[in-house]
């Protein structure tokens, strides 16, 4: 193992910046637990499972954090106000590779009384923060302005087709055959979708800028608000040098609609290679009047590597997954 | 069969009922989506590069491709010749979706042939390939320009574009991938 230290200043630095930059703005930092009884059902991440040994009692499971999400909306229910959290997240079956490593750095943000598109200012504002206050021209990804893209712009940019017209399952169907991706009728609109995405658009996303882009199909379903007079939900991930940085959402907070969602994916998540207990009383949290705010979920080693035109999360991660594996 | 989370670079796999070599593969969990590995492989049968998406979970057919030592022998309209260096059997390689290869076969070289299910399906070609020189232009008096470059021809039909020092009847090393000349070769 040999770490360049002085990347390892950098990362510090950097760090501190994003520390700074919420601090300057009011929002609270916090610390909730990594170690965790429940988690929010979410059938596409597995997560680690631990226990705990009472000498005396009974053991129990316990959970590494995938996200701190559903800690931190505990807390904007107790009225904690604006609040952000830089914290080890745990995701487990990833493939270990140059973006991926299964304990990583996550900052996550949250803001009252905001929708998605606010939270598209203060992602702005962050990188343009880290960029001046670093002293740093950023990466080739970073040397643009950044671009708002929606993904029915996308579609049509890089597809030359109407994503609203694909809402229908046989159509998406028969688009995907037209395109050459090759689909099973068991496969569900999400999965179709994704292979479409991955296909043909993530990849030819800019990559001398970095790029938001928004409004995902309410097909996949997400605890991000759904816009009423239209098929997508209000929900945007930001992309740089063509990599997946950050997640935001207008949040849900129609108690019906969560109920839902929770009952859908607690299905699903039968199926998951490790099982988890379902958070029993997140639901509950949305019967009263729950502030509307906006969430974002943003990969900090990622951003870092964007930042500084690194290739591999290896580089930026001391012991790193596969260097204690070794 | 395999799962796809389980595809490596350079593997062979049959997709759709046809040959392709893994170039380059990349895992994906697209936000909120379960995961995903995207391939960029090479269609054995008909040469050409293709992406595609496929779930980890899913299953795919690895399959066995062998690389075999053959002598190029001759060419008709639809088929190149070769003679197995081990048994001396012969055998022909369908031309189409192999065109290219005219340019770099040389009757009585040994090349490595692709095959797959008893069944030849690509010529494998040295990175780096040395040829004769078969029809050059003189160079012009007084072009003395840095860098300046003229075409010719070489032994298998090959144009190429050359510095302009290179004579008839020199030998060139060139790449074989981008078609470029690389040196004059040593005699």
């Amino acid at each position: 193992m040999n770490y360049n230290r002085e990347i390892f200043i950098k990362r510090a630095a950097f760090i501190r910046e994003i520390r700074f930059f919420f601090n300057s703005r009011n929002y609270l930092e916090v610390e909730t637990p990594v170690l965790t009884p429940y988690l929010i059902p979410e059938s596409a991440i597995e997560v680690f499972r631990t226990e705990r040994r009472d000498p005396y009692g009974t053991e129990q499971d316990l959970f590494l954090c995938p996200s701190p999400e559903l800690w931190m909306k505990r807390l904007i229910g107790m009225g904690f106000g604006d609040i952000f959290q830089i914290s080890k997240c745990f995701r487990n079956s990833e493939s270990i590779g140059k973006i991926h490593n299964p304990e990583f750095t996550m900052l996550e943000w949250y803001t009252n009384n905001a929708d998605y598109v606010d939270s598209m200012s203060v992602m702005e504002h962050l990188l343009d923060h880290l960029k001046k206050r670093l002293n740093l021209p950023g990466s080739a990804g970073l040397s643009g302005a950044l671009e708002r893209l929606s993904m029915r712009e996308a579609f049509s940019r890089y597809l030359k087709t109407d994503l609203d017209k694909l809402e229908d399952k046989g159509e998406l169907v028969r688009f995907a055959g037209e395109i050459g991706v090759s689909t099973d009728p068991e496969e569900s609109w999400e999965a179709i979708f994704n292979k479409i995405f991955l296909t043909y658009i993530e990849r030819e996303l800019p990559k001398d800028r970095p790029v938001i882009l928004f409004d995902y199909p309410k097909k996949i379903r997400t605890l991000a608000r759904e816009n009423e007079d239209s098929l997508y939900c209000e929900r945007w991930e930001l992309y740089i040098s063509g990599l997946e940085i950050a997640n935001c959402f207008t949040e849900e907070r129609d108690y019906s609609k969560i109920r839902k969602f929770f009952e859908s994916e607690s299905v699903e998540k039968a199926a998951s290679l490790v099982p988890h207990k379902i958070d029993p009383d997140f639901p509950e949290l949305f019967i009263e009047d729950y502030p509307p705010c906006s969430g974002v979920a943003l990969g900090v080693d990622r951003l870092f590597m964007a930042f500084y035109g690194l290739r591999s999360i290896n580089q930026v991660i001391l012991f790193s997954f596969p260097d204690i594996m070794s | 069969m395999i799962k796809a989370g389980a595809i490596a670079k350079g593997m062979f796999l049959l997709i759709k009922n046809t040959p392709h070599y893994v170039v380059d593969r990349e895992f994906v969990n697209p936000g909120k989506g379960s995961a995903f590995v995207r391939l960029k492989m090479k269609n054995l049968l008909r040469g050409n590069t293709v992406n595609e998406t496929i779930k980890t979970a899913d299953s795919v057919e690895e399959i066995d491709v062998i690389n075999k030592n053959a002598q190029y022998l001759y060419s008709d309209a639809e088929n190149y010749f070769f003679m197995d260096s081990d048994t001396y059997e012969q055998y022909h390689v369908p031309i189409e979706g192999l065109e290219d290869r005219q340019y770099f076969l040389k009757e009585g070289e040994i090349y490595q042939v692709m095959v797959w299910e008893d069944k030849p399906i690509d010529i494998l070609i040295p990175y780096k390939m040395t040829f004769k020189v078969t029809e050059a232009a003189k160079a012009i008096k007084g072009d003395t320009v840095t860098g300046a470059t003229k075409v010719v021809t070489l032994e298998t039909g090959l144009k190429i574009k050359v510095p302009l020092f290179i004579k008839q009847d020199d030998l060139v090393v060139i790449n074989t991938e981008t078609k470029e000349y690389y040196e004059r070769a040593k005699e």
